[in-house]
């Protein structure tokens, strides 16, 4: 009789205790999933330039600060794109850089528009970033920066690089989502939210 | 008769009056001579005064007094022959450079070094500090360019630290006649004839050439023996000038370099990213990365005594930074960094120099944990620009 009163009352613990783990289990997965949720673009992502300007390898230290892991291809091509589920596109030109690369301003433009051609056809959002403020605009820088801007899911400007509203308004233009932070280290605070790594 | 002997009479006058104007024209003479004579020694006192260099004082961290000459000994008994401090840790760690004075009308350079070697108390790793990397071009001023001779810092002590204003380039004494034409060694590359005695040209220097390319050569060739990790520049340039507020780095030391540029802006430090030129030849932060295995990075800040556009040029455009004219080009919208009108002071320049060399040492500590290097005792940017530089100097 004590035997079968042990036993019953061991068989509800168990399954109390089985139901209590399907129940945190089932808790943590939905936390899991929230997080998953929150962040709005995800890895692995693809880091290049429009317009080789140093200002790339600034945001592969930004982005190293904000905890995210990129492959930096400064002259990443429409092949280069596949198996990456985000880019990161930072505009902005520089003679030097384009003179390191070994390649022309057309050249460049070329590979901007078949690569953001290529993300689009294979839906592959694109953040464009523009942190060289004012000295990434001008004559040359422009030529890339309104390419970046026509391609991008979501465009973020630092500082005084879009006085004119170039970005502004080609967002506006494309429903692009439009960001504007005074200093360009802001961006880190910007992708921990974008990619949930807060 | 009479009619006779007063032309004698008059004669005599007249060679009396003669001889009276030319012991007076003597006298004249030799008053004037004196008086050149007195005008040389007193200049000529002041050119030699510019030969002699100013006292570093280290600190009690120093574990050597080094010179240039022994990584190259036909550098002793020149004027290229500079003082390389050496400042040792208990523990073993990384070995950093740092270069002062590389050009000599830079002084936020020559001040920053001088800061650096006066104040470092190194507990892991080695830091080699060369004040006046081009010790002969401390010793005159640039022709035509209106230099001031010297400018002075006061110290917490109330004393009046003196800082010479040298030459970029090494002194025409020692290098005369310039080439035409300067053909870079071994590159072969091709500038123009007074580059042939800029320090920052002749990278990575020869042992038989000039005595800008035996400094240069000395300089790699203590970075190779000592196995030197990082390898810091520190100049200044015109503030119209498109590299300021800049950190240029060799392609090896550009990770590096994108995180201390990402931390100084963080700190609210101004400053842009370069990547050293592939083709341009001479420069530190390409030859010294290509010959060497250390990693190499050149900071600008931006001194108003450099550039085209300055007016009055005395002591205070170098230690106040002011210039009415810089002021107004930033109205205009004419220059590559924000001059305000009170001016880029010396502490501010300096200021930016010791932050940056701190982010980089902390960077290189994070990078490569066998290459930490620990110190203290070396202000911060808030530091020196609440109480200048001058307090942090002996």
């Amino acid at each position: 009789m004590t035997k079968s009163i042990i036993n019953k009352r061991f068989i509800t613990h168990t399954i109390f205790g089985i139901i209590c783990l399907i129940c945190m289990n089932g808790a943590l997965a939905a936390d899991a999933d929230s997080a998953v949720t929150t962040a709005a673009y995800d890895l692995p992502v693809l880091l290049t330039s429009a317009g080789q300007a140093a200002d790339v390898l600034i945001m592969k230290g930004l982005c190293r600060k904000a905890g995210l892991a990129v492959t930096l291809q400064k002259s990443a091509n429409a092949d280069s794109i596949a198996g990456f589920k985000t880019i990161i596109l930072v505009a902005g030109g520089s003679s030097k850089g384009l003179g390191a690369a070994k390649i022309d301003v057309g050249d460049e433009e070329e590979r901007i528009e078949s690569m953001l051609k290529a993300a689009r056809k294979a839906k592959i959002p694109v953040l464009v970033f523009h942190i060289g403020g004012e000295a990434r605009r001008g004559a040359l820088s422009d030529r890339f920066n309104k390419l970046a801007a026509q391609g991008g899911t979501m465009i973020i400007v630092a500082s005084d690089g879009d006085d004119d509203g170039l970005f502004k308004n080609a967002a506006k233009k494309n429903k692009a989502e439009y960001r504007h932070i005074k200093k360009s280290f802001e961006s880190i605070g910007v992708l921990k939210e974008l990619f949930g790594l807060e | 008769m009479k009619s006779i002997k007063q032309p004698k009479a008059q004669k005599t006058e007249e060679l009396s009056a003669e001889k009276t104007a030319n012991s007076k024209a003597i006298n004249r003479s030799i008053l004037y001579s004196v008086f050149v004579i007195i005008a040389c020694l007193s200049a000529g006192g002041d050119f030699l005064d510019h030969w002699q260099p100013e006292a570093v004082i280290p600190s009690s961290s120093l574990s050597k007094r080094l010179k240039l000459s022994d990584y190259l000994p036909s550098l002793r008994g020149t004027r290229g022959n500079t003082e390389v401090l050496l400042f040792e840790g208990n523990k073993t760690g990384g070995s950093v450079l740092v270069l002062g004075g590389t050009h000599p009308n830079e002084p936020a350079s020559n001040v920053t070094a001088t800061l650096l070697a006066e104040n470092i108390n190194i507990t892991q790793g080695r830091m080699f500090v060369i004040p006046r990397a081009n010790a002969s071009g401390f010793t005159a001023t640039e022709p035509q360019e209106g230099y001031p001779q010297q400018f002075t810092l006061k110290t917490r002590n109330g004393r009046n630290r003196v800082f010479r204003v040298g030459s970029r380039y090494t002194n025409m004494l020692d290098g005369w006649p310039d080439p035409i034409v300067y053909r870079h060694y071994p590159s072969g590359q091709l500038l123009s004839g007074a580059e042939t005695r800029n320090l920052n040209r002749a990278y990575p220097g020869s042992e038989q050439g000039t005595l800008t390319e035996r400094i240069a050569f000395a300089i790699t060739k203590l970075v190779k023996d000592e196995k030197i990790d990082m390898v810091i520049d520190l100049h200044e340039a015109a503030p119209e000038y498109p590299v300021i507020n800049a950190l240029v780095a060799h392609q090896r030391a550009i990770d590096l370099a994108a995180m201390v540029t990402v931390e100084l802006q963080m700190s609210d430090i101004d400053i842009q990213l370069e990547v050293s030129p592939e083709n341009f030849h001479g420069l530190i932060h390409r030859e010294i990365g290509d010959f060497t295995d250390a990693k190499v990075m050149l900071l600008e800040t931006a001194g108003a005594l450099q550039g085209r556009l300055r007016g009055k040029t005395n002591a205070d455009i170098i230690t106040i930074g002011k210039d009415p004219l810089y002021y107004k080009a930033n109205q205009l919208g004419k220059l590559a960094v924000d001059f305000p009108e009170e001016g880029i002071s010396i502490d501010t320049r300096v200021g930016r120099h010791i932050k940056s060399i701190k982010i980089i040492c902390l960077t290189l500590s994070e990078f490569e944990p066998e290459n930490t290097i620990t110190y203290s005792n070396v202000p911060d940017y808030g530091e020196i620009i609440d109480k200048g530089v001058g307090f942090f100097l002996r």
